[in-house]
C-alpha cells in the first residue's frame, strides 16, 4: 500500500516539474530578435504580475520569466513545447480555450498569432536562470512529529504525596512540581456535583440530589463522586448529552442547507443511533467501523444489520449543494466534504487542504488525498437528478419486513417475466395481462422504512489527481490507500488493510482508522472527551493535531489516556469518562488567587479548573428542566409532516418548545433561534470546540424572549405558596430557588437583594403581583452569571 | 486590573452611565490561542474610500440585456438562432440551437455620460451620472443556490464567511449600539442564513437579519428588542436585579475574569439597544417628503421603499454593511423570469423609485461619498429565449452597478459580446468585484485572512483582481 504511494509521489513530482522532455532547438538570431520584440514585452506586461519571481504569489506554479520555467510549465504541465503550438498550454490559455489567460481580458488576435509563430519556429528564448521548484514533502521527517509517532504507554510517575487521587493526577502533579507550583484547592462539593451533572448528563441536579451528595461527601468524598458517576453514566440522559457532543463532530443536520435545502427525513435515525450507541457504551472502534463501512460489516440479525447501516449516514449528512449542475464537480465536492469530515473528526488532520496541492504544513501529499478519494469515489452516496439526492437503504428489522420482502420479490418476478416475454416474437398474448398485474402490484407498495446510507459502486476504481483541484484537470491515477505519514506497514492488522480490486476499500479504511496502532484516532478522541469534561483539551486545537495545531500541554498524559482507552478499556467511552472525573484535577476550584493566576495564566499546568460557559443545549435544557416542562419525547420521523417542501417552513415555536435540545430538528437553513444566539455547533463543519461569544443579542434573548420568560413563569409555579406566609417561608423559598437554579444557597447580600425586589414589587400585597415578582426572581437567576457558567 | 475594579464600581453606581468603547464582545474563535494577525498588521497603505456599504440585492437574476446592457446587434438578430453549449444537468456539454430574443424594453441614453438605460428604470436613469456600470461581470454556478452563495461568500458549496462578516472582521463596528452587519428581510432559501453567516469567523462578525423575506415589512425589527411585559418600571427593577446579582458574583471572585465582565457589559448594551434601535428602525420620524422620495405610501414601491429608507437610517447611524434584499423564499426568486419576461416590469416598478430615492437621499445628505452602493443580482439572463418569452440564467456575462464611495461616477467598464451572452472585454469575475469592494473599503483582499482548518482563508480564495480602472 505504501510503496505505491511513495512511488506515486515521486512520479507526480517528476510529472509536475519536468513536464515532457524539452526538445533542444538551437535558436537562431532571428528567432531571438523576434522573441525580444514581439513576445518578451507581452510576457513582461501581461504575465509577470502572476508568473515570475517578482510575483507576490506565483499562480499555478508557472514561471514565465525564465526559459526553463516557460518550457516546463506549472501545475497543468508543459507551457511551451518548441515546434508544437497545438500541444503548448500557453497558447491554449491565451486563446482562452481552456485556461483563460490573462484573466482580465484576451490578448489581441495579432499578438496571439505572434505567439503561435514563435512556438512553431522553435520558441527561441535567450533568457537564462533556474526554474522554481517547490520543496517536496519530507514524509520521514513528518513521521517524527509527535502526533504521528506511535502511542506508547509512558511510565506512570511515582505517587509523591496524597494530593493525587488517580494516575492522571500524578502526570499533572509532576509538571506542577517541576514548575514549582501547587495546585489550587478543591472546589466545593456543591460545585463538584453541579459539574458532574452538567458534564455527564447535561442537566442540573435537583435540590434533593444536592443534599444527598453533600451527605455522601461528608462521609467519603471519593465514594460520593464514584457512586454519583456510576448513577449518571447509567441514565438515558447520558447518551443524549454525549451523543450531542459526537453530533458536533459528525456535523449532524436534518437538511442539506445551501441552495435548495434538501430535507433529510430519515436523519433522525442516525441521531437516535448515536444516542443509543453512547448509552450502551458501544466501543468507539466499533462506532468508527459502522460510520465508515457499516453496510459492509457482517451481521447476525436484521437488527444488527440495520444498526450498522444506519452508522453510514455519517458519510451522507454533510452540507452539500445537491443543486450543483456540474455533476462531476458535485461528486468531487461530496468526496471533499467526506475527506474533510473524516480527517478533522477522527484524525485531527486538515486533509482537505491536499485537494489542490501538497499540504502546506502537514506531511499530507496530494496523492494521499486522491488515495482516499478513490475509496470514497468507489462508494455511492448520491442519486441522480437535476437536484441530486442522497442514497437510502430499506431497513429490515421492521414490522412489515416480510411483507416488503415478498412485495419486492413479486415485483422483480413480474418485471423479469415481462422482459422475457418481450424478447419473444411475436409478443405473446399474456404480456398485457402481466403488465396489468405489474401496475396493480406497484400501486400496492407497502410502506418501506429507509435509512440514509451508502453502498459500494459496482465498479470500484482508483481516482486521478485533479491538478490544482480543478475537476477536469486530470493528473495521474493514484492507487486507493490512506494517509501515508501514518506508517501502517507496522500495524499488526496489516492483513486487513489491503484493498482488493473489486472493493471500494471502505472496510479497510475503517480498520485503519479503528486500529489501536493508528497514532491519531485514540489521541484525538480522548482529547475531545477531556475537553468536554475539563474545559480545554490537552491539545487545545482539538480538530488539528498537525503542525499548525498546538502541541499537547501534557503529552505523556495524553498518551496514557489514549493507551488505556484503546487497550485495556476496549474503547469504552464510559470508562474513559470515569477515569477523568474521578481525578483530583477534575475537582479543582476555578477561583484562583492572583499569584497562581499570574504564574499559570493560560492554565497550561492545569493548576485550577477552567470556568466553563454552559453550552446552548445545557442552558436551554436546564431552563426546561427547572420549569418542569422538559419532555422525554424524541419526536422522531413524524415531524416531517409538519413541514412543507423546505426546512425553512418548519415552525419551531409550535413544535420544538418542550423538546430536549438534542431532539429539536436540526435544519441547516432553519436552526432553532436559541442555538443561533448561544453558539450552537455550526452544523456545516466538524466542531470540536464551540465558539464562546458574549453578545448583546444573548442578553436581549435572556431579557425579552418569550421562551425564557415562559420558563421563568412555569418555574415560579414550581415553588409552593409564592410570596405568601411568614418571612421564614419566604426565606426558605428563596433558598430553594437558588439551590434549584444555581445549585447553591444565596449569600446574605443576594438574599437581601431578592427580598428587596419582592417587597418593592408588592410581593406581600396582591397575589398576582407576587407571582410576577417571584417570576422576575427566577428570570433574573436564569440571566445570571452563576447560572450561565459552570464553576 | 484597577481599571476594571473602578469600572465595576462606576457600574454599580448607575447602569448605563458608562461610555462603552472598545470591544463589545468577547469572542473566542474556535482555536482560541492560535490568534489571527491583528488588524494593525493587516491594514496597509490602501486608502479607505468608503466607510460603509449598502448592497441592494436583486435576487433571481435581472436581465442585463433588458435593463442596462444595450445590444443593438441583439435587436437586429432577433429570432435568429445560435449554437449553445449546455451547462446544466442533462445538457452539460451538449450543443443545441437557441433563438435570440431582443430586449422587451426600449433603451435611451441618459445623463451627461450617455449611459443607455431601458425604460424599465426611469428613476434610476435620472441618476445615471452617479453610477458606475460594470458590464463585463461573470460568476460561478448556474443555479440560484450556488451562485447566490458565491456572490455572498465567494464559494458555491463550501461554507465560507459572508462579505459583510469579512468587512466587520476587517473594520470593526462604528456604532456601539447597533450590530455592524445587517441584512434586511433576507430570503430563507438559496443559501438562506449562510448568506449572512460568519462561518468560521467568530460569531461576533455574523450578520443580524432584520425581518425576513415573506414577512410584512412592519415586522422588520431586531429579535427580542421589546419585552412583552407592559410595566416599564418593573422591567427596570428586573434588569437591576440581574445586574446586581452579576456584579455581586464578579466582586466575590478572587480572580479577574474578563468574560464575566463582558456578560455584564452585554446586558448594559442590550438595555441601551432597547432604547436606541427602535428609534433607528422607526421611519415615521422621517418627513413626508423624505418618505415620498422612496415611494413610501404608494402601492408598488411601499415595501422596498421602507427597506431602503431603513437602510439609509442604519447606514447613517454607522452600520458598516447593510444589505437590502429584494427577495422572496421561493426556489425561483423574484427576478427569475424563465417563461415570462414581461414580469420584469413588476419588479422594476417596485424597486426603481426606492433605489433612486436612496441614491439621491445619500447624496443630498453628503453620505454618498463615503457610502459604497452596489446594485445587482447573482447572475444575468441569456440573450436567447426560454419557454416562449422567458430567459434562462446567465453567469457568463451580466451587469451590476456601483455608486458613491470611491468609484468613478457616470462611468461604464467592460463589455459582453455583441449579443450580451459572454463577458469579453475588461471582464470582472465576482472574485474581482469582492477584491475591489474590499479595496474601496481600505482592505487588501490578500491580507484579510483567517486561519481555519489548518490554513489561511480569505474572501477571494486564491483569486481576485482589484479593478483600479473603476476607481475615482
Amino acid at each position: 500500500m505504501h510503496v505505491p504511494n511513495c512511488l506515486m509521489r515521486f512520479l507526480m513530482t517528476t510529472f509536475l516539474c519536468l513536464g515532457l522532455p524539452a526538445a533542444e532547438l538551437t535558436a537562431s538570431d532571428e528567432g531571438e530578435s523576434f522573441f525580444e520584440s514581439n513576445i518578451h514585452p507581452v510576457l513582461v506586461e501581461r504575465c509577470y504580475e502572476c508568473h515570475s519571481a517578482k510575483a507576490e504569489k506565483i499562480h499555478g506554479s508557472l514561471m514565465l520569466d525564465t526559459r526553463e520555467g516557460t518550457r516546463s510549465g506549472g501545475d497543468s504541465g508543459a507551457a511551451v513545447i518548441p515546434g508544437q503550438p497545438e500541444h503548448s498550454l500557453l497558447l491554449e490559455a491565451i486563446r482562452h480555450e481552456g485556461l483563460e489567460m490573462p484573466p482580465d481580458s484576451r490578448l489581441p488576435d495579432h499578438v496571439i498569432a505572434d505567439f503561435e509563430i514563435w512556438i512553431q519556429t522553435g520558441a527561441a528564448d535567450p533568457r537564462d536562470g533556474g526554474h522554481y521548484v517547490e520543496k517536496a514533502l519530507d514524509l520521514e521527517a513528518g513521521r517524527r512529529f509527535w502526533s504521528f509517532r506511535p502511542v506508547k504507554c509512558p511510565p506512570i510517575p511515582a505517587d509523591g504525596d496524597d494530593w493525587a487521587i488517580t494516575e492522571i493526577d500524578r502526570f499533572v502533579a509532576l509538571k506542577q512540581v517541576a514548575a514549582g507550583l501547587a495546585a489550587n484547592r478543591d472546589a466545593t462539593p456543591l460545585q463538584i456535583v453541579r459539574r458532574l451533572y452538567f458534564g455527564l448528563i447535561g442537566l442540573p441536579p435537583e435540590s434533593g440530589q444536592l443534599f444527598r451528595f453533600l451527605d455522601q461527601w461528608a462521609n467519603n468524598p471519593g465514594h460520593a463522586v464514584s457512586i454519583t458517576v456510576d448513577e449518571l453514566l447509567a441514565r438515558p440522559e447520558f447518551g443524549e448529552r454525549w451523543g450531542r457532543h459526537w453530533l458536533d463532530i459528525a456535523r449532524f443536520a436534518e437538511s442539506s442547507g445551501g441552495g435548495r435545502s434538501l430535507l433529510f427525513p430519515e436523519a433522525w435515525r442516525f441521531r437516535d443511533y448515536i444516542i443509543d450507541s453512547f448509552n450502551m457504551d458501544k466501543p468507539f472502534d466499533q462506532l468508527i467501523r459502522e460510520h465508515i463501512a457499516g453496510d459492509l460489516l457482517p451481521a447476525t440479525s436484521p437488527a444488527q444489520r440495520d444498526e450498522q447501516i444506519t452508522g453510514t449516514g455519517y458519510l451522507v449528512l454533510g452540507a452539500i449543494n445537491y443543486e450543483l449542475q456540474d455533476k462531476e464537480l458535485l461528486r468531487m465536492e461530496v468526496i471533499d466534504e467526506q475527506i474533510a469530515t473524516i480527517g478533522r473528526g477522527f484524525l485531527g488532520l486538515t486533509a482537505g487542504c491536499a485537494r489542490c496541492h501538497d499540504h502546506k504544513f502537514d506531511p499530507v501529499p496530494t496523492a494521499d488525498y486522491y488515495a482516499l478519494a478513490g475509496i470514497l469515489g468507489s462508494t455511492q452516496p448520491l442519486t441522480d437528478g437535476n437536484v441530486s439526492g442522497f442514497f437510502t437503504t430499506p431497513l429490515e428489522n421492521t414490522p412489515n419486513a416480510a411483507a416488503v420482502r415478498e412485495w419486492r420479490q413479486r415485483a422483480e418476478y413480474l418485471k423479469q417475466s415481462i422482459a422475457d416475454l418481450r424478447k419473444q416474437r411475436p409478443s405473446p398474448e399474456n404480456i398485457r395481462e402481466l403488465q396489468e398485474q405489474e401496475k396493480r402490484h406497484l400501486k400496492a407498495k407497502p410502506p418501506i422504512s429507509v435509512v440514509m446510507s451508502v453502498r459500494d459502486r459496482t465498479d470500484p476504481a482508483d481516482e486521478r489527481v485533479r491538478i490544482r483541484g480543478g475537476v477536469r484537470n486530470l493528473g495521474p491515477v493514484v492507487p486507493r490507500g490512506f494517509i501515508s505519514v501514518v506508517d501502517s506497514t507496522a500495524f499488526s492488522n496489516l492483513a486487513d488493510l489491503t484493498i482488493p480490486e473489486n472493493q471500494s476499500g471502505r472496510r479497510q479504511l475503517a480498520e485503519w482508522l479503528a486500529s489501536p496502532e493508528n497514532p491519531l484516532t485514540a489521541r484525538v478522541f480522548v482529547n475531545r472527551v477531556w475537553l468536554h469534561l475539563i474545559g480545554e483539551g490537552l491539545v487545545r486545537t482539538p480538530d488539528n493535531f498537525g503542525f499548525a495545531g498546538q502541541r499537547p500541554t501534557h503529552p505523556k498524559l495524553l498518551d496514557y489516556l489514549a493507551h488505556r482507552f484503546s487497550g485495556e478499556d476496549h474503547w469504552s467511552v464510559k470508562r474513559l469518562i470515569r477515569r477523568i472525573v474521578t481525578s483530583r484535577v477534575y475537582r479543582l476550584s476555578s477561583d484562583v488567587r492572583k499569584p497562581l493566576a499570574a504564574a499559570d495564566p493560560e492554565n497550561r499546568l492545569l493548576t485550577h479548573a477552567f470556568r466553563r460557559r454552559l453550552d446552548a443545549e445545557a442552558l436551554r435544557d436546564a431552563m426546561l428542566k427547572i420549569s418542569g416542562r422538559l419532555t422525554s419525547d424524541r419526536r422522531r420521523g413524524p415531524i416531517f409532516s409538519d413541514i412543507g417542501q423546505y426546512d425553512s417552513s418548519y415552525d419551531h415555536d409550535r413544535f420544538s418548545t418542550q423538546l430536549r435540545s438534542v431532539h429539536v430538528p436540526a435544519f441547516r437553513n432553519a436552526r432553532l433561534e436559541f442555538f443561533e444566539v448561544f453558539d450552537g455547533a455550526n452544523p456545516n463543519v466538524v466542531t470540536g470546540r464551540r465558539n464562546r461569544s458574549t453578545l448583546p443579542s444573548q442578553a436581549l434573548y435572556l431579557l425579552n424572549s418569550p421562551f425564557v420568560a415562559d420558563q421563568a413563569k412555569w418555574a415560579a409555579r414550581q415553588f409552593p405558596a409564592a410570596g405568601k406566609g411568614s418571612s421564614a417561608a419566604t426565606d426558605d423559598m428563596i433558598e430553594e430557588a437558588f439551590l434549584t437554579v444555581i445549585a447553591r444557597p444565596p449569600t446574605v447580600s443576594e438574599r437581601i437583594a431578592v427580598l428587596n425586589h419582592l417587597q418593592t414589587s408588592g410581593a406581600d400585597s396582591e397575589e398576582s403581583a407576587s407571582g410576577d415578582a417571584w417570576t422576575a426572581v427566577i428570570h433574573s437567576l436564569f440571566a445570571s452569571i452563576d447560572f450561565r457558567y459552570l464553576d | 486590573m484597577t481599571d476594571r475594579r473602578n469600572w465595576l464600581r462606576s457600574s454599580a453606581c448607575g447602569f448605563g452611565s458608562l461610555a462603552l468603547s472598545g470591544l463589545l464582545a468577547d469572542a473566542e474563535p474556535a482555536a482560541a490561542t492560535t490568534s489571527s494577525p491583528s488588524l494593525a498588521e493587516r491594514s496597509s497603505v490602501i486608502v479607505q474610500r468608503a466607510k460603509r456599504m449598502i448592497f441592494l440585492f436583486m435576487q433571481g437574476g435581472p436581465s442585463h440585456v433588458d435593463t442596462f446592457d444595450h445590444k443593438p446587434v441583439l435587436i437586429r438578430a432577433h429570432d435568429s438562432t445560435i449554437d449553445f453549449t449546455g451547462v446544466r444537468f442533462g445538457t452539460f456539454g451538449k450543443v443545441s440551437q437557441r433563438r435570440l430574443m431582443r430586449p422587451l424594453w426600449r433603451f435611451r441614453r441618459h445623463g451627461e455620460c450617455g449611459q443607455p438605460i431601458s425604460e424599465l428604470f426611469p428613476e434610476i436613469a435620472r441618476q445615471a451620472d452617479e453610477l458606475c456600470f460594470l458590464h463585463g461581470m461573470h460568476t460561478e454556478g448556474v443555479a440560484h443556490g450556488p451562485s447566490t452563495l458565491f456572490l455572498h461568500t465567494g464559494a458555491t458549496n463550501l461554507v465560507r464567511p459572508s462579505l459583510g462578516s469579512w468587512l466587520m472582521f476587517g473594520l470593526g463596528n462604528e456604532n456601539q449600539n447597533l450590530p455592524g452587519f445587517v441584512s434586511l428581510q433576507p430570503s430563507q432559501s438559496n443559501g438562506g442564513p449562510r448568506n449572512y453567516s460568519s462561518a468560521f469567523l467568530p460569531a461576533v462578525y455574523q450578520g443580524s437579519p432584520i425581518g425576513r423575506a415573506g414577512l410584512p415589512v412592519d415586522q422588520m425589527t431586531i429579535g427580542h428588542l421589546h419585552s412583552k411585559r407592559p410595566d416599564a418600571v418593573e422591567e427596570r427593577r428586573r434588569f437591576d436585579l440581574i445586574q446586581s446579582l452579576n456584579l455581586a458574583h464578579v466582586r466575590r471572585r478572587s480572580d479577574t475574569d474578563n468574560r464575566l465582565e463582558a456578560v455584564i457589559r452585554s446586558h448594559e448594551l442590550a438595555w441601551r439597544m432597547q432604547a436606541t434601535a427602535p428609534e433607528i428602525l422607526d421611519i415615521s420620524r422621517e418627513s413626508g417628503t423624505s418618505q415620498a422620495m422612496y415611494g413610501i405610501g404608494r402601492k408598488p414601491t411601499d415595501a422596498f421603499g421602507r427597506q431602503c429608507l431603513v437602510a439609509r437610517r442604519l447606514s447613517e447611524a454607522g452600520v458598516r454593511f447593510v444589505q437590502v434584499n429584494y427577495a422572496d423564499n421561493s426556489p425561483n426568486p423574484r427576478w427569475d423570469q424563465h417563461s415570462n419576461m414581461p414580469r420584469h416590469a413588476v419588479h422594476a416598478r417596485a424597486t426603481d423609485l426606492p433605489v433612486a430615492g436612496l441614491l439621491s437621499d445619500l447624496k443630498q445628505r453628503g453620505l454618498l461619498d463615503e457610502t459604497l452602493v452596489w446594485w445587482g443580482g447573482e447572475f444575468g439572463r441569456t440573450p436567447f429565449s426560454q419557454n416562449g418569452n422567458g430567459r434562462d440564467h446567465n453567469p457568463r456575462g451580466f451587469t451590476v452597478f456601483l455608486a458613491g464611495g470611491g468609484v468613478k461616477p457616470g462611468f461604464r467598464y467592460g463589455a459582453t459580446d455583441d449579443i450580451g451572452h459572454v463577458a469579453v472585454d475588461s471582464r470582472i469575475h465576482m472574485h474581482d468585484l469582492h477584491a475591489s469592494i474590499l479595496h474601496l473599503m481600505g482592505i487588501d483582499h490578500k491580507r484579510l485572512t483567517w486561519r481555519h482548518a489548518g490554513r489561511e482563508f480569505r474572501l477571494t480564495d486564491v483569486y481576485g483582481r482589484v479593478v483600479h480602472e473603476i476607481m475615482a
